[in-house]
C-alpha cells in the first residue's frame, strides 16, 4: 500500500512540507514569533519555557525533544533561533541537524544585533527557505514509513467503547498495511500492564514496559500521588467502568490488537515497525509532542468532553466518542465514533472510516486543528528547574 | 459484531455488553441468534450479562479478563460493582506481573 509524501535528504518520508521557525530558549521565543507573523504564518514557529536553567537527563531529554522536531520529515527546512548564552547547546544542535541534509540555518540574537536585526536576518532566510520547500514534490511511498501516534484527551465514559476501539481497529489496518503506531500514556495502562506485557513480542520487550510503568508509579508516589488509586474514579463508576483493569484496557484498545514490537523511551525513534509503546506522561500535549519528535507523522486523537489539540508540525486527526460533543465542537472534530453507541456503524466500520481519513491527511487533507491553527508544544520535564 | 442496536460488544468471546443508551428492564436484545431480556435498568455506559457466570468465573470485556464475578450473574442482570470485582491484589495474580 503507498501514500504520496515528501522523500527528504536523510531518505526519511514527510507528510507536510513546512518551513519551522525553531526556539532553542525561552528568551529566543519572541523572535521567532516575529519571524512567523512578519511573513503571515506562512512558517511555523515553536516556541516553549525550556532550554534553560536545566542539567542532566532533563537538559538531554528537552534537547531530543528539539533535534527530534528539527529533523522531522514533516519539516523541509528548519531556522533555528537561540540567545547565545543558553543551556542549551544551539549551535551544535544547528550542526547535528544540518548532517541529516535539511536545509537548515541557526542565528544567535546575541551575535546578530538583537531582536531587530535577528528577526529582519531570520526573515530573510525563511523565505529563502520557503521557496526552496516549494520546490519538493510529493511522490509514491510504501505505508511501512508511515509512524501513526495516538492519544486520548479529555476522555469520558464511552472512550473505551466507541472512539478509542474504533482507533484500535484503524491502528490493526495500519499495521496491516506495514506501517507503525505508537501508543503511549504508560500511566494509563496501570492496571493492564500484564495484558500489554502479554503480548509483547519479546521478555526484554515485556520488561522493559513493566519498568516504564514502575518507574511512572514511583515517582508519582515520591510526589504523594497513587496512580493505582487514582486510575478509577468515582465518576468512572458512575459511567459504568467496574475496574482498573477494564478502565486501562478501554485506553490501551488504541492501539490495536497486533502484537507489542518495542518499548521505548519518551521522544526515541521507533525502531522496529508495527505496534510500538512509548513512555510518555498522560498530559495531552507532552504526549503528542514526544511522539511526534519520534518521528510520528500524523497523531489520532480520541476526545470524549472535546479537546481543540493540534500540534506545530503534525497534523491531529480529532476522533469524537458521543455525536452531541461532536456536533456541539463540530469546527474542531474531525470524525464522529459516536455513530457505534447509536447502532449505526460497528467499531470495525467505525476503524475503516479513520483508516481512510489517515490516509487522505497524510496524502495532503487538512485536519480541522491545521484549518484552525492549533500548534500546541510542550515539553516533558523530568528534572528541576535550575 | 451485531449491527444496528443500541449495545456494544467488544469481542466475541466477551460475556458482557455495553449499553449503547438507557435500556430499560424487560427490553429484548437480539444476539447471535438468540432473545435475551434485560433485568434491570442499564445506564448508558454499563455493562450487562450476554451469558450465565458463575459465582468465581472470569468476565470478558475486550476479549480479556476484566474480574471476577463475586456472586451468580443471570443473564441480562446489569454487572457492576455489586457482583464483579478486580482481580489485581488476588492470590490469582500473583506472580503474574513478571
Amino acid at each position: 500500500m503507498k501514500f504520496m509524501g515528501y522523500r527528504r535528504a536523510d531518505g526519511r518520508v514527510g507528510v507536510r512540507n513546512h518551513v519551522l521557525v525553531l526556539s532553542t530558549v525561552t528568551c529566543a521565543n519572541i523572535v521567532a514569533d516575529k519571524i512567523e507573523r512578519k511573513l503571515d504564518e506562512e512558517v511555523v514557529s515553536i516556541v516553549h519555557p525550556n532550554g534553560c536553567g536545566q542539567g542532566g537527563e532533563d537538559l538531554l531529554q528537552t534537547r531530543r525533544v528539539l533535534f527530534g522536531t528539527a529533523t522531522h520529515p514533516n519539516v523541509g527546512a528548519v531556522l533555528i533561533i537561540g540567545l547565545g548564552c543558553e543551556g542549551m547547546d544551539t549551535r551544535a544542535l544547528a550542526v547535528e541537524v544540518a548532517a541529516t541534509g535539511k536545509p537548515t540555518a541557526c542565528l544567535l540574537i546575541q551575535d546578530e544585533g538583537g531582536t531587530t536585526a535577528t528577526t529582519v536576518k531570520g526573515v530573510g532566510i525563511a523565505r529563502e527557505f520557503l521557496a526552496e520547500v516549494s520546490k519538493y514534490e510529493r511522490e509514491p511511498v510504501d505505508f511501512s514509513e508511515l509512524i501513526v501516534a495516538t492519544e486520548c484527551g479529555g476522555s469520558d465514559g464511552f472512550s473505551g467503547i466507541t472512539a478509542n476501539p474504533a482507533v484500535g481497529a484503524a491502528s490493526d489496518r495500519v499495521v496491516g498495511a506495514g506501517g507503525t503506531v505508537i501508543l503511549a500514556e504508560v500511566t494509563e495502562m496501570i492496571g493492564a500492564e500484564h495484558i500489554m506485557a502479554r503480548r509483547a513480542r519479546d521478555e526484554e520487550t515485556a520488561r522493559t514496559l513493566l519498568d516504564f510503568i514502575k518507574r511512572r508509579e514511583r515517582e508519582a508516589a515520591a510526589a504523594g500521588v497513587d496512580l493505582l488509586g487514582s486510575q478509577i474514579s468515582p465518576g468512572n463508576f458512575e459511567g459504568g467502568l467496574s475496574t482498573p483493569e477494564e478502565k486501562s484496557l478501554g485506553t490501551i484498545y488504541k492501539g490495536g490488537t497486533t502484537p507489542l514490537q518495542q518499548a521505548i523511551a519518551y521522544a526515541y525513534r521507533p525502531t522496529r515497525h508495527g505496534l510500538v509503546v512509548m513512555d510518555t506522561p498522560g498530559d495531552d500535549i507532552e504526549s503528542v509532542v514526544g511522539m511526534v519528535a519520534g518521528g510520528a507523522q500524523v497523531v489520532l486523537f480520541t476526545t470524549g468532553r472535546g479537546s481543540p489539540t493540534g500540534n506545530p508540525i503534525a497534523p491531529v486527526i480529532k476522533v469524537a466518542t458521543n455525536s452531541p460533543m461532536c456536533r456541539r465542537l463540530e469546527e474542531d472534530m474531525d470524525i464522529n465514533a459516536g455513530t457505534i453507541l447509536e447502532g449505526l456503524e460497528t467499531i470495525d466500520q467505525a476503524g475503516a472510516r479513520i483508516f481512510e481519513q489517515v490516509s487522505a491527511v497524510v496524502d495532503g487533507k487538512l485536519t480541522k486543528a491545521e484549518v484552525l491553527g492549533h500548534r500546541e508544544f510542550a515539553i516533558n520535564r523530568i528534572g528541576p528547574t535550575l | 459484531m451485531e449491527n444496528l442496536v443500541p449495545f456494544i460488544r467488544l469481542n466475541p468471546i466477551d460475556n458482557v455488553a455495553v449499553a449503547g443508551v438507557d435500556i430499560p428492564p424487560g427490553t429484548a436484545i437480539e444476539i447471535d441468534g438468540n432473545t435475551i431480556t434485560i433485568r434491570q435498568a442499564i445506564p448508558a455506559g454499563h455493562k450487562f450479562a450476554l451469558r450465565e457466570i458463575a459465582e468465581g468465573d472470569h468476565v470478558f470485556k475486550y476479549g480479556e479478563v476484566i474480574g471476577r464475578a463475586v456472586q451468580q450473574i443471570q443473564i441480562g442482570e446489569h454487572v457492576h460493582l455489586h457482583n464483579l470485582q478486580s482481580l489485581r491484589d488476588s492470590a490469582e495474580m500473583k506472580g503474574k506481573l513478571l
